[in-house]
């Protein structure tokens, strides 16, 4: 007998290998939700290599590359969590195909506050967990500095009295953003998509004002620099309504 | 006794119910003949290759893309594409200053200012068309490949879609993944201390190497300008010339690294002839220009990398350890 149930636990070992996890049992009131992502200056639609815009601290520059990754997307209905999707998804601004992610079997319902990260947790943040795509090989970090992944590349040049010179804000290793949208929408069977804009001045902004000039125009490698701008990141994104 | 072996059983079923099939499977083609399916081998650190999907590995595919590749039966010159691409020299030529033949499954951008773009298949069309504008008559008029190509593709009419396609498959298999460092990430040998240093400054900022030259492939399937120039004209507006878009003036495919070692002169023009040239273009002059990468213009960077000398010749011993022999050595990619 115990050896009977020591294989059927070993059965269900087996086939519970392969599944992915899923911890939310669909109901006739879920829906797949079509999140999308926008990426914005200020409210103004990106323009990619053109070195024309400014942060508040006063340098102009452009974008020539905005990648990254979000996870742990989290839906709450006042404090309690009404749905969590524990994929990452990989966002090349630049690509026109994966801006849109969908969510499957979320509740309908009013929520009130929608939390998620730029980048993996420590659970996921390890060398070569994600499927060997171009864009992940691509994202590596190498083991030598941390491992796992970069969780944001932006990079582009800037004005440095008025001569173009480059910059590359890259957070990985520790410094994962904890994103946090205190704003409520409602999903319904009218209503079953929901937008995201990210604000890219708002990587530079608050809680504290990062320039180029005195901060530094490379993050990769030096904690501080990477920590300050995982903090600011924490309201760069926003509901569309 | 009994209990182990059971227990062994149900676990290596699940084991074996996670891993992807490998083993060679027979199939016919629409005229009926048997083809023998091979899979790609890759190791972990290797991106998805990319196939077109009515185009899959085959041994006959394979055996028909060698010949042809070895044939100037494909040119009006007397040239094959072993001409330009010298099995010694990683499928390289020094003259030519070709871009290698090597691991290219895994790309989707081909020619030093991608001037094409998508599958193998599409990049050998270019080959057959454009380079070397075949004649298919001759291949059809041949006492040997009708029925080669017959048993492959099931056509009784060569064209030069089937020619490009028969390139494809015997490139793909082009690979190299048997490098001193492939060995140790694979834990088979180690490293030389100075190997290991050059390995720490080419994956740290130090050297900044790996952003673009991403493990593994050792490129990015991406275009940089790299700041060997900053006045462009001609064949030096890279990218440009293909795009017209004035953010590609002086951006190029990123190489491969693996086997860099014997794929002298080196950048596009080959104006650097040795790895020593290349290591010092990144050290100390790196030149500006609007479209210059900014991860070479960082103000670390302004100067080059601030490399000592023994650091430097750390870096160019972990890039000899790139080097694949068993790769310019297979007799199954040599001329048949």
């Amino acid at each position: 007998m115990k050896l009977l149930l020591k294989i059927i636990c070993m059965m269900l070992f087996a086939l519970t290998s392969c599944k992915k996890d899923k911890e939310i049992i669909p109901t006739a009131l879920d829906a797949n939700i079509r999140l999308s992502i926008s990426h914005s200056i200020n409210g103004s639609n990106i323009y990619f290599d053109s070195l024309v815009y400014s942060n508040d601290a006063g340098n102009i520059y452009e974008i020539n590359k905005l990648e990254y990754y979000i996870s742990n997307i989290t839906f709450f209905r006042n404090d309690t969590v009404i749905y969590k999707n524990k994929n990452i998804y990989y966002i090349n601004a630049q690509s026109t195909n994966n801006h849109s992610i969908l969510l499957d079997y979320v509740p309908f319902g009013t929520y009130s506050r929608i939390t998620f990260n730029i980048g993996l947790d420590s659970m996921h943040n390890l060398d070569y967990f994600l499927p060997n795509t171009t864009e992940n090989i691509n994202m590596v970090w190498p083991t030598m500095m941390g491992g796992g992944y970069h969780f944001l590349k932006l990079e582009g040049h800037y004005l440095i009295a008025a001569v173009p010179s480059g910059y590359a804000v890259h957070l990985g290793n520790k410094s994962i953003v904890n994103c946090i949208i205190n704003d409520g929408f409602v999903l319904s069977s009218n209503n079953t998509s929901l937008e995201l804009m990210m604000n890219v001045n708002e990587w530079y902004k608050t809680p504290q004002l990062y320039n180029f000039n005195t901060d530094g125009n490379f993050t990769m490698g030096d904690s501080v620099l990477m920590n300050k701008i995982a903090a600011n990141g924490y309201n760069a994104f926003s509901i569309k309504h | 006794m009994k209990k182990i072996l059971f227990i062994t059983a149900v676990l290596s079923l699940s084991f074996l119910s996670c891993r992807k099939e490998k083993e060679k499977t027979l199939e016919l083609t629409p005229a009926g003949e048997t083809l023998t399916y091979v899979q790609l081998d890759a190791p972990y650190y290797f991106p998805q290759a990319i196939f077109q999907s009515d185009n899959l590995l085959s041994k006959e595919g394979i055996a028909l893309g060698r010949r042809l590749y070895y044939d100037s039966i494909l040119s009006n010159t007397g040239k094959s594409c072993s001409s330009c691409h010298s099995q010694s020299l990683a499928f390289t030529d020094p003259i030519s200053n070709s871009m290698p033949h090597m691991n290219l499954a895994w790309n989707s951008k081909f020619l030093w200012n991608g001037g094409v773009e998508g599958t193998l298949e599409n990049a050998m069309d270019f080959e057959v068309n454009i380079f070397f504008n075949t004649n298919v008559s001759k291949l059809n008029n041949s006492t040997i490949y009708p029925a080669l190509f017959k048993k492959v593709f099931g056509t009784t009419t060569i064209s030069s879609k089937e020619i490009a396609y028969a390139l494809a498959q015997f490139i793909r298999t082009q690979t190299s993944y048997n490098s001193k460092l492939d060995k140790y990430l694979k834990h088979e040998i180690m490293l030389s201390p100075s190997e290991l240093s050059g390995f720490v400054i080419y994956n740290s900022e130090k050297g900044d190497c790996f952003h673009c030259h991403s493990l593994g492939l050792f490129n990015d399937d991406s275009y940089h300008n790299i700041g060997i120039d900053s006045i462009f004209s001609g064949v030096k507006l890279g990218r440009y010339n293909v795009t017209h878009n004035p953010n590609d003036i002086g951006k190029f495919k990123t190489p491969s690294l693996r086997n860099v070692e014997l794929t002298a002169p080196y950048m596009h023009d080959g104006r650097f002839l040795t790895l020593e040239e290349v290591i010092e273009h990144y050290n100390t002059k790196v030149k500006k220009s609007s479209t210059l990468d900014p991860i070479l213009t960082k103000p670390s960077h302004e100067f080059g990398l601030q490399l000592s000398i023994p650091q430097k010749a750390d870096l160019l011993a972990f890039l000899k350890t790139l080097t694949d022999t068993t790769f310019i050595h297979n007799s199954e990619l040599s001329a048949p």
